[in-house]
């Protein structure tokens, strides 16, 4: 025990006397044991003394080997854990250090936790969180979690709720999808018309009244369903018509494809810039020139020791570079586009299509490739329009 | 008009002609003679082995081969750790003795 820790122990300390034979030897042995003994005075059977109360084993010690009757009168300090881990002050060093650490680095991001959501969602959520500066390395606070919320609740729009939880460096990230939920509109006064002609396979109205029935053959712009019916006194009775008319139809497409186009497209040359992020600071490697047109991609490495998450991450954006230049297509590939032009316009006018037959024909002239389908498939065949007149019994027959 | 010198003060005769004596060691008993401190009332030692004898009138301390007492009124020891040693009270008497010869 040296006397630097007894200055350290100074609250700790602990009045004895000493008496019997051995009482004065008592004292040389307890000193030069390393006892630091202080305000000794005699006594009527011997000597009371105080020394520090970790000496205590010690100072046993030195009565026991020099037949002297040791007693302890009164003790003040801090209690024998204290004692202890005073002892040790290693042990409460590295106490308040790693208090201290836990507080100061429990503040920096270290790793994201997306739960159960898909990697291409996680993608989306990362890119969006990275835009509010928030990834792998950053401090964070209550209020930019907040903030970030409310930025990503309006960039996400198919995002119903989304939840940002910080604790002990960890970000949780949950969010709801947004629920749709088709409200049926009120029934306008309407009546639905064929879109092309065609054979009335189904009838499938869910208000109006129908004006064909399955296995009739239409002609385009027929009246499928009204929205109007009369009643017996001839006054009109509205129901917005409305539903689906299931029909075989047979049409035409045309499209025309170039055998040469000028287009953008990738080269291959890619540069990559790469900026790291470790405990609050940032460093960007030397950024190199752009020409041109470029294509960014951006990915996100969180910083990893084996399995131990590190509070930092690396940002890797890979532009990817386009020129124009003039694409030739052979006659197959001209083909095949011009055909899925063709399937588009059927598509767009028909998004419910189901394709039965089809015929293509090709042509190439000036420089194009031409192609004509004739399609025969199944779809909804009904448009809305106004409502057609009322029947009476004169029209009717 | 009068030149006065500044006066030099001369070194011993001995000590100028033998230079060699400048680093030879100390003599034998050197390190072994008593260490007393007296300061605002308290004696301190750096070389106490043993407490001999301990009364409020009288301190006797083994300084090696030295012994010395101290006689006073409430002597005390205010401190005692290793071999330093320090002492207060109304110390009115100090007597140095030869531990094997017995009292000088």
């Amino acid at each position: 025990m040296t006397e630097r820790h007894h200055r350290a122990l100074w609250a700790d300390r602990v009045d004895f006397e000493v008496s019997g034979r051995g009482a004065r030897a008592f004292l040389s042995r307890a000193a030069q044991t390393g006892v630091h003994l202080w305000t000794v005075r005699c006594a009527a059977e011997g000597y009371v003394g105080r020394a520090a109360g970790t000496d205590i084993p010690r100072l046993r010690q030195a009565a026991r080997m020099t037949g002297a009757e040791l007693r302890l009168k009164d003790r003040r300090g801090p209690g024998r854990f204290l004692e202890r881990a005073a002892a040790r002050p290693g042990l409460l060093a590295g106490l308040v250090v790693f208090f201290i650490m836990n507080w100061y680095f429990g503040g920096f991001l270290w790793s994201v936790d997306f739960g159960d959501m898909e990697s291409a969602r996680q993608e989306v959520f990362r890119s969006a969180l990275a835009e509010e500066s928030i990834r792998e390395g950053c401090r964070i606070n209550e209020e930019i979690l907040r903030r970030a919320e409310q930025t990503l609740e309006t960039k996400l729009t198919d995002t119903g709720w989304v939840s940002l939880n910080f604790t002990s460096g960890c970000l949780s990230v949950e969010e709801t999808q947004r629920q749709t939920e088709a409200v049926q509109e009120n029934g306008e006064p309407r009546a639905l018309y064929a879109k092309a002609a065609g054979e009335v396979l189904a009838v499938k109205l869910q208000s109006g009244f129908a004006q064909v029935v399955p296995g009739q053959y239409v002609s385009q712009g027929q009246l499928l369903a009204n929205g109007q019916k009369a009643d017996r006194e001839g006054e009109a009775v509205v129901q917005g018509a409305s539903g689906m008319v299931w029909g075989r139809m047979e049409k035409v497409y045309t499209a025309a494809q170039p055998l040469q186009r000028e287009a953008t497209i990738f080269t291959g040359d890619c540069r990559t810039e790469t900026s790291w992020q470790l405990l609050g600071y940032t460093w960007q490697d030397a950024a190199e020139d752009s020409s041109g047109e470029e294509e960014a991609a951006t990915e996100w490495i969180p910083l990893r020791l084996g399995r131990i998450a590190l509070p930092g991450s690396l940002c890797r954006t890979t532009y990817w570079k386009k020129e124009s230049r003039t694409l030739e297509y052979s006659d197959t590939t001209a083909r095949n586009l011009a055909a899925r032009s063709c399937r588009l316009q059927l598509l767009q006018e028909f998004p419910d299509a189901q394709l039965e037959e089809q015929t293509l024909s090709f042509a190439e002239k000036d420089g194009q490739m031409t192609c004509t389908a004739e399609y025969v498939f199944c779809a909804d065949m009904t448009q809305p329009g106004d409502l057609a007149p009322l029947e009476t019994e004169g029209t009717t027959g | 008009m009068k030149r006065y010198r500044r006066s030099r003060k001369k070194q011993p005769e001995r000590q100028r002609r033998e230079p060699g004596r400048w680093f030879r060691p100390p003599e034998q008993e050197f390190y072994r003679l008593p260490d007393l401190m007296l300061r605002s009332g308290h004696v301190a030692t750096d070389g106490c082995r043993r407490v001999l004898d301990f009364t409020p009138e009288k301190l006797c301390l083994d300084l090696g081969d030295t012994i010395v007492t101290l006689y006073g009124e409430r002597l005390r020891i205010e401190s005692f750790s290793g071999r330093r040693l320090i002492s207060a009270g109304l110390v009115s008497r100090i007597e140095f003795g030869r531990k094997w010869e017995g009292k000088t």
